[in-house]
C-alpha cells in the first residue's frame, strides 16, 4: 500500500512542480483561477437576484440528462472495450508487482475520482448561469459538481463490471441492451403520459422529475436527487441517495472481485487502446488518434478522383462516406441539426426573436466545432505540406468539405426554423447566409492564426486569443447590421443579416489573404511536446 | 542534390539545430547518426519543409518550399501516418493524383509486391499493423520516383523481409542517381552502404565522415563512439539552451 500512496503523492507533487516550471502553463492556470474567482464574485456580489428564475426541478432534469448522455457513452465504451481506469504505466509496472490486485483496484478508483473531478471542473464556471437562471449561489454549483462526480465514479465502475460480464459474450451484450431499455421505459412512460395529458412539455418535465421513476433511475437519478437535496438543504434525502450510491459502488466492487479477481486481462485492452490513442497524438497522427471507432468498416467502393490539390477534397469525401452512409453529414450533423430544431420548437412561442437567437447559438457552437472537420485535421499530417501545388490552392481545396457540410446544415436548420416560427423568408435567407459565411471567416481566422503563431502556441492561450479574435473580427459587421437594420422599416430588418454576411465575407477574405503561405511558413501542427 | 546551409532551428530558448550544414549529392547515401535528442528528426523535418528555420535548404537547387523542390522530394517519416479510412491502394492513388503522376500503376504494383502488401491492397489504414503502415509509408514516398529521398528511422518496425527489401531499394535508388539522406540508430544496418555520414551531437554536426576517411579497419560504429563517447565528451547529448 505504501508504494501506491507514494505513487499518488509523488505524481501530484510532480504535476504541481511541472506547472510551476512552465510559465505558459502557470499563466493559463492563474488566468483560469482568476476567471473562476471573477465569475464567483460576479455571481455572489455584483449580480442581483433575478426577478424570475427557473424552478429547481429544471436543474435536476438538466443534470440528469447530462449524466445519462455522458454515462451512456461511457457504458457503451465499457461494453465494447472496457473501462480505461488504469494507464499503461500502471499495467506495466503495478500489475506485475507484488501488490494485491484489490489494493490496485482501490488505487484505480482513486485515480478515477481525480479524473472525474477534472472532467467536471467546467461546472464550476457556471456560477453566473446558476445565479441568473436559477437564482442559486456558488454553493449550489459545488453541490452539482459533487453530484456529477458521484455519477461518474458509479458509471466508471459499472462499465468495468459490464465489460467483465459481457466480454466476448454477444448474448450478454444484447441482454444488457434490453435491461437498459427496460430501466428507461418507466421514465419515458411518465414523461409521455404527462405530455399527452397536459400538452405542455414544462409540466411533463416537472411531473417526471417528481416521480419515483426519475428518483430511482440508477446512477443518474440517484446522483441528481443527491445534488438537488444538498442544494435545497434536505439532508435526510441527501443521505438516503448517498447511501444508495455508496451501496451500489460497494456492490459493484464486490461483484468485480467475486466474478473475476484476476481483472487485469479485462482492463488491459482499454488501457492499451487509450495508450495507443495518446501515442498517436504524441506522434502527430491526429487522424488515428481521433478515429476512436472500433466498428468494422466494409470497403465496397474504392478509388479516388481529382488531380493536384483537388485530390485532398475528393479524399475527404471518400473518407467521410466510409465513416458513415450520409458522408459529410454524419451523426454529429444530425444531432447538431436536431438540437437546433428542437430549441427552435421550444422557443417558438416566446417573445424573443427566434432566428436571431438561433443564429447566435449556432455561431457560438460552431466556433469550437469548426476544428472537428477533416480540413484542419489534415494540417497534422505531412502529406499536405509535401504535395507540389501552391499553398493557397491546397488550403482552398482542403476547406471545401467544411463549406459543403455547413451549407446543407444551415439550409436544413433555417428551413425547419422557418416552418416552425413562420419567420419571413428574408430573415431566414439572411441568417443562413450569415451563418455560412461566418464559417468561412472562422476557417480564415484558424488558418491565419496558425500562420502567424507559426503553429507553436500554448493550447489554453490560443483558445482565449481565438475567442477574442473572432469577437473583434465580427464586431464591425454586427454594429453595421444593428445600425442599418434599426433604420429600416420592420419588414426589411432582415437585411441586417445580409450586412453581417457581407462583412463576414470581407473579413474572411482578409484572413485568408493573411494566411497566404501557411504551409510554408508555419511548423507542421503537432500535438506533441517540443521534440528534437 | 540536398544542400543544407547554416540551418538553425529554435523552439523558444531551446536550440534544436545549431548552424547545421550538410550536403548529399546525386547517387549518394548520406547517413545522419546521433544519440537520442541530438536533433536529427528536427533537421529532417526542416529539410522537408515541415518546420520553420533560419538558413537555406535546397533540393536540386530549388528552395525546399518551392513546388519544384516538393516534386523532387520523397519523405518517410519517423512514425508512419496513414489515413485510417483510406485503403492501401487508395493511399498510393491519392499520392499519384496529388502529384499528378502518369503511368504510376505499374510502379505502385511493383512496390506493393516487393513489400508484400499486394494482398492487403483493400485493407484500411487503421486495420494495418505498425510495420505494415511503415511499408505503406515507404511506398507513398517512393511512388513519385523522387530525385531525393529523406528517410527518418525507416527500418524501425519492419519485418526481416521488409528490412531486406528496403535496403535493396535504397541501393537501387542510389545506383539510379537518387540522393538519399537516412537518419538511423541502427549503425550496422547501413554500415555496408553509405557514402557520407554526419554525426550529430548537442544540436550540431560534430563530425563529417566520408567512407575514405576511415582508416585501418575502423568502422562507422567506431567513428560514432569516438565522437559521442570519446575524450572531451561528457557522453550526454542535451541540446544547447
Amino acid at each position: 500500500m505504501r508504494a501506491l500512496v507514494y505513487l499518488v503523492t509523488r505524481t501530484l507533487k510532480n504535476t504541481i512542480l511541472q506547472t510551476l516550471r512552465k510559465p505558459a502553463r502557470l499563466v493559463v492556470v492563474i488566468l483560469t483561477v482568476a476567471f473562476l474567482v471573477g465569475l464567483i464574485l460576479i455571481a455572489t456580489v455584483v449580480q442581483e437576484q433575478p426577478e424570475v428564475t427557473l424552478e429547481l426541478h429544471w436543474l435536476k432534469a438538466i443534470l440528469f440528462a447530462f449524466i445519462v448522455f455522458l454515462g451512456g457513452i461511457s457504458l457503451k465504451t465499457g461494453i465494447t472495450s472496457g473501462s480505461a481506469i488504469f494507464s499503461m504505466s500502471d499495467v506495466n509496472l503495478l500489475f506485475v508487482s507484488p501488490v494485491s490486485p484489490r489494493r490496485i483496484l482501490i488505487y484505480g478508483i482513486v485515480s478515477m475520482m481525480k479524473a472525474a473531478f477534472y472532467s467536471g471542473l467546467f461546472i464550476l464556471f457556471q456560477s453566473s448561469t446558476f445565479k441568473s437562471v436559477f437564482g442559486l449561489g456558488f454553493d449550489a454549483v459545488v453541490f452539482t459538481l459533487l453530484g456529477y462526480m458521484l455519477a461518474l465514479v458509479m458509471t466508471q465502475l459499472l462499465s468495468l463490471l459490464l465489460y467483465i460480464f459481457t466480454n466476448s459474450r454477444p448474448a450478454r451484450k444484447r441482454l444488457i441492451g434490453i435491461i437498459a431499455a427496460v430501466i428507461c421505459l418507466p421514465l419515458v412512460i411518465v414523461l409521455l403520459t404527462n405530455f399527452v395529458a397536459t400538452g405542455d412539455y414544462r409540466q411533463a418535465v416537472a411531473a417526471a422529475t417528481a416521480s419515483p421513476a426519475f428518483s430511482w433511475f440508477p446512477v443518474a437519478g440517484w446522483a441528481s436527487e443527491f445534488a438537488i437535496a444538498l442544494i435545497s438543504g434536505e439532508y435526510g434525502t441527501m443521505a438516503l441517495y448517498l447511501a444508495v450510491s455508496a451501496a451500489f459502488c460497494a456492490a459493484v466492487v464486490v461483484l468485480i472481485n467475486i466474478s473475476n479477481v484476476d481483472y487485469y486481462e479485462d482492463v488491459l485492452i482499454a488501457s492499451q487502446t487509450a495508450f495507443e490513442r495518446q501515442r498517436a497524438l504524441k506522434e502527430g497522427n491526429i487522424q488515428s488518434a481521433t478515429d476512436t471507432s472500433a466498428k468494422k468498416v466494409r470497403v465496397k467502393k474504392t478509388g479516388l478522383t481529382g488531380a493536384g490539390a483537388s485530390a485532398l477534397f475528393y479524399k475527404h469525401i471518400r473518407e467521410a462516406f466510409r465513416k458513415n452512409r450520409l458522408g459529410l453529414w454524419g451523426v454529429g450533423s444530425i444531432v447538431y441539426v436536431a438540437v437546433a430544431v428542437i430549441l427552435a420548437f421550444i422557443m417558438r412561442r416566446s417573445d424573443s426573436p427566434l432566428i436571431l437567437i438561433l443564429l447566435q447559438g449556432l455561431m457560438w457552437a460552431q466556433m469550437f466545432l469548426i476544428g472537428m472537420g477533416s480540413g484542419l485535421k489534415e494540417l497534422y499530417m505531412h502529406y499536405i505540406y509535401l504535395i507540389p501545388e501552391s499553398s493557397l490552392s491546397k488550403i482552398i481545396w482542403n476547406s471545401l468539405e467544411t463549406v459543403f457540410m455547413v451549407l446543407v446544415e444551415a439550409a436544413v436548420i433555417f428551413a425547419a426554423a422557418g416552418l416552425i416560427s413562420h419567420a419571413p423568408v428574408l430573415d431566414l435567407t439572411g441568417a443562413c447566409l450569415a451563418y455560412v459565411l461566418y464559417n468561412f471567416l472562422l476557417l480564415g481566422i484558424n488558418y491565419s492564426s496558425l500562420r502567424w503563431s507559426g503553429g507553436v502556441m500554448n493550447a489554453g492561450l490560443s483558445i482565449v486569443l481565438y475567442i477574442v479574435i473572432v469577437a473583434v473580427s465580427l464586431l464591425p459587421g454586427i454594429i453595421a447590421a444593428i445600425i442599418i437594420a434599426s433604420a429600416l422599416p420592420p419588414q426589411l430588418t432582415g437585411l441586417g443579416y445580409f450586412i453581417l454576411a457581407a462583412w463576414e465575407l470581407i473579413a474572411g477574405l482578409a484572413f485568408f489573404a493573411l494566411s497566404n503561405g501557411i504551409l510554408h511558413k508555419c511548423d507542421m501542427s503537432t500535438m506533441q511536446q517540443v521534440e528534437r | 542534390m540536398i544542400e543544407v546551409s547554416h540551418l538553425t532551428k529554435k523552439y523558444g530558448k531551446l536550440c534544436a539545430n545549431d548552424d547545421v550544414s550538410l550536403s548529399v549529392g546525386a547517387g549518394e547515401i548520406g547517413i545522419l547518426l546521433g544519440p537520442n535528442g541530438a536533433g536529427k528528426s528536427t533537421l529532417i523535418k526542416c529539410i522537408c519543409g515541415l518546420l520553420r528555420f533560419q538558413g537555406t535548404v535546397t533540393i536540386a537547387g530549388f528552395e525546399n518550399h518551392s513546388v519544384q523542390a516538393k516534386r523532387l522530394l520523397g519523405y518517410v517519416p519517423e512514425f508512419p501516418a496513414l489515413y485510417p479510412m483510406l485503403t492501401v491502394s487508395e493511399h498510393l492513388e491519392f499520392i499519384a493524383r496529388a502529384y499528378r503522376l502518369e503511368g504510376w500503376e505499374a510502379y505502385a504494383e511493383e512496390l506493393l509486391r516487393r513489400f508484400e502488401l499486394d494482398d492487403k491492397r483493400n485493407k484500411l489504414g487503421k486495420e494495418l499493423s505498425k510495420g505494415m503502415q511503415q511499408k505503406v509509408s515507404v511506398c507513398c514516398a517512393l511512388l513519385p520516383r523522387p530525385a531525393a529521398v529523406i528517410l527518418d528511422e525507416p527500418l524501425v518496425g519492419l519485418d526481416p523481409h521488409g528490412i531486406r527489401e528496403l535496403k535493396s531499394i535504397i541501393a537501387e535508388l542510389r545506383a539510379q542517381g537518387c540522393a538519399l539522406l537516412i537518419s538511423t540508430h541502427m549503425i550496422e544496418s547501413v554500415e555496408e552502404n553509405w557514402d557520407v555520414t554526419y554525426i550529430m551531437q548537442k544540436a550540431r554536426i560534430a563530425r563529417t565522415v566520408r567512407r575514405a576517411d576511415l582508416e585501418g579497419g575502423q568502422t562507422l560504429e567506431d567513428a560514432y563512439f569516438e565522437v559521442t563517447e570519446g575524450k572531451g565528451s561528457d557522453g550526454e547529448s542535451e541540446a544547447k539552451e
